[in-house]
């Protein structure tokens, strides 16, 4: 096991949905109430995703918050969840009648509030500024309202993302590829090709990390 | 064949009437176009081109993507297919055909970073300048199955029969006759390529076959394997088999790996052995492969599959060690006489992209030749199932041997950056696709079955 936070480890060369994890669990702690909730809730969650064929196990100790793949024999909830995010499905948690307080705990730790798409933006420049390739700069817009943030150099052109707030906020967090987003019509684009390669790079280390990256 | 005009009357006197351009990409991928005659001529020329998309999907076809493609790609653009004349054979089982193997360059003819053909040549070149050539004799492992692959299709590549019955001994002569009548109509079909075999065997699996090529230059080799892979598939379809070079899952024990053999000659001489003895020319290969092994590791073991087959005892490497005659460490090096010295690379498995895996390896040589590196002490005893700290280990996993290149600056410096980003970007995508789209670290999926049992 190798450990990520103060709290948290996960397995060696964990797979994607054990570092998405432990990034929105370190993420999810830094909410006092959330905090306040892991000290007083013990035991063995499972984490199933609804859409891909990815699953792990939480193990809650005493000094330690386990992030192994695959669901374990003897998890004491196992919740099923969208993990691209999207779309107001509810987790589905069994096992929440036997263990009310570990099923709510996975049920915020699945179901994290969504950040204000220019907080989600800023952290996804500050990503992808550093990658190479990256493009000088980013321009969003924020469809509903009209508002616009720029990253990045003045004057050169930018890459433009444009979508609604919570499409917006669903790349940015990198729950789904810029890629992804504007094939299904989440976000429209206006940038090259290889910057698209680059923008949905960003994405993958927000959620997964890069290579040999560290949760 | 040095002039366009010369490959014309060729053409004519062997009378093709179409030229198979064939080209492998990172992945492994043989891809290309059937040209005719003249157009072939005319791409001699000028080459002929093709979407950067050959760079662009991955073993499922879809869109790879992540990380920094480099300036040769755009909006989908144009990168070039360029024929090596030297390669040009007549296809003697594919009447009127004819096959060349090419090189991929931008639109004015600059190697593109992730051609492993061109990256191996470069390596070639780079020992050359130090007055090296390399002779290159690989072995091939694969599995050949009694379904045609319409049926492994169906069947999802799952309950297949292995060809030759299913006794687990290696160099079995009494496998059923079906297998040697596969095999058979292979071995003649490589002659008919002009590809120098030397034996096959029987290997441990059912249906599992081991085939040894004659030793020759690096890209000579590779290109050498690249038209025997594709000639056991077409041999396969031609008799209703299935072939698959997947590193582990179909036999639940086994897996199946690429050895390499290699010598170093110098002035005609093989430098590995002088007086008497193995050479220091060898020390420092051995100790550059050693030490450049954790990141040159993706390159000879590309996919999430090739690792499954790194399991203690049952005989593919797991260690990064070196010793004389011994196969259970990485290196195994053979130095009872000149005529035979030489390394055997353990460590590349059966899904490998031997452009690549060469490519890695030479490079770990000059590593050490430049450097002047001394290696560890040579393993003595058996180097698997290890207590710890014992020997360090092998990158366990794609993801772990990804980061290991990421973190090689002396093994990227020789292999060069662009090509190094390229290869690591195309790895992490491989990686996350594998765990997002079906994969499952503890099991074989129908996902990982369709991804590589046909492509790798």
């Amino acid at each position: 096991m190798r450990r990520v936070t103060a709290l948290i480890e996960v397995e060696e060369d964990a797979p994607p949905i054990v570092s998405a994890i432990a990034r929105d669990l370190a993420a999810c702690l830094d909410e006092p109430s959330f905090a306040a909730q892991t000290e007083h809730v013990r035991g063995v969650v499972g984490v199933r995703s609804a859409d891909t064929p990815e699953a792990a196990t939480i193990r809650i100790g005493e000094d330690a918050v386990s992030i192994v793949h695959g669901v374990a024999d003897d998890a004491d909830v196992v919740a099923t969840t969208r993990l691209a995010g999207g779309g107001d499905t509810e987790p589905r948690i069994e096992g929440s009648c036997e263990y009310p307080k570990l099923a709510e705990w996975v049920a915020r730790l699945v179901d994290p509030p969504t950040p204000p798409w220019p907080e989600a933006a800023e952290r996804f420049w500050s990503v992808l500024c550093g990658m190479p390739g990256a493009p000088r700069a980013l321009r969003v817009v924020d469809v509903d309202s009209g508002e616009e943030r720029r990253f990045g150099a003045d004057g050169d052109s930018a890459c433009e993302i444009h979508g609604a707030p919570e499409g917006l906020a669903t790349v940015f967090m990198g729950r789904a590829s810029v890629m992804e987003a504007a094939y299904d019509g989440t976000v429209l684009v206006r940038c090259s090709f290889p910057d698209l390669s680059v923008l949905s790079g960003a994405g993958f280390r927000i959620r997964h990390g890069g290579a040999g990256a560290d949760g | 064949m040095d002039d366009s005009g010369s490959v014309s009357d060729w053409l004519s006197a062997n009378d093709v009437t179409g030229v198979r351009m064939v080209a492998t990409n990172h992945d492994g991928l043989v891809l290309g176009k059937h040209m005719s005659p003249a157009k072939f001529l005319s791409a001699l020329e000028s080459g002929s081109p093709l979407a950067d998309t050959a760079f662009g999907v991955d073993l499922s076809g879809e869109v790879a993507l992540g990380w920094d493609w480099g300036r040769w790609r755009g909006e989908v653009a144009d990168i070039v297919l360029v024929p090596d004349a030297s390669t040009l054979i007549v296809d003697p089982n594919l009447d009127g055909w004819a096959s060349v193997i090419c090189d991929f360059t931008d639109v004015d003819g600059n190697p593109l970073p992730p051609c492993c053909r061109g990256l191996l040549k470069r390596m070639e070149a780079r020992l050359g300048e130090r007055g090296y050539t390399a002779a290159v004799a690989p072995e091939i492992e694969f599995m050949v199955f009694e379904q045609p692959i319409q049926e492994a299709r169906a069947q999802r590549y799952r309950e297949l029969v292995p060809l030759g019955g299913s006794g687990r001994i290696t160099y079995l002569m009494t496998r059923s006759r079906d297998l040697s009548v596969f095999m058979d109509a292979v071995v003649r079909r490589l002659d008919g390529l002009g590809i120098p075999w030397e034996y096959w065997s029987s290997e441990t699996a059912p249906g599992q076959v081991e085939i040894n090529l004659a030793p020759t230059g690096p890209l000579a080799s590779a290109d050498h394997v690249a038209r025997t892979k594709l000639a056991l598939r077409e041999v396969a379809a031609e008799q209703g088999r299935s072939v698959t070079f997947m590193a582990y899952g179909i036999d639940e024990h086994l897996g199946g790996g690429m050895h390499v053999n290699l010598s170093l000659i110098r002035d005609g001489d093989n430098a590995f052995y002088g007086d008497g003895e193995r050479s220091e020319t060898l020390r420092h290969w051995v100790a550059g492969l050693l030490e450049t092994l954790p990141g040159a590791m993706s390159l000879m073991s590309p996919t999430v599959n090739s690792y499954r087959r790194l399991v203690d005892i049952t005989g593919p490497p797991t260690t990064v060690t070196w010793g004389e005659d011994n196969k259970s460490v990485a290196v195994r090096t053979v130095t009872r006489d000149p005529g035979s010295s030489r390394i055997e690379h353990r460590v590349p498995s059966g899904d490998c992209n031997l452009y690549l895996a060469l490519a890695a390896i030479l490079a770990g040589g000059i590593v050490g030749l430049e450097d002047e590196a001394e290696p560890p002490p040579e393993f003595e005893g058996m180097a698997w199932a290890l207590p710890p700290g014992t020997a360090p280990k092998l990158p366990h996993s794609l993801h772990a041997a990804t980061g290991a290149l990421a973190a090689d600056d002396r093994l990227t410096e020789v292999l060069g950056r662009e090509a190094v980003s390229y290869w690591l970007g195309s790895r992490e995508w491989e990686w996350i696709v594998f765990h997002t789209h079906g994969g499952d670290p503890d099991a074989i999926t129908d996902f990982e079955l369709q991804r590589y049992f046909e492509h790798v």
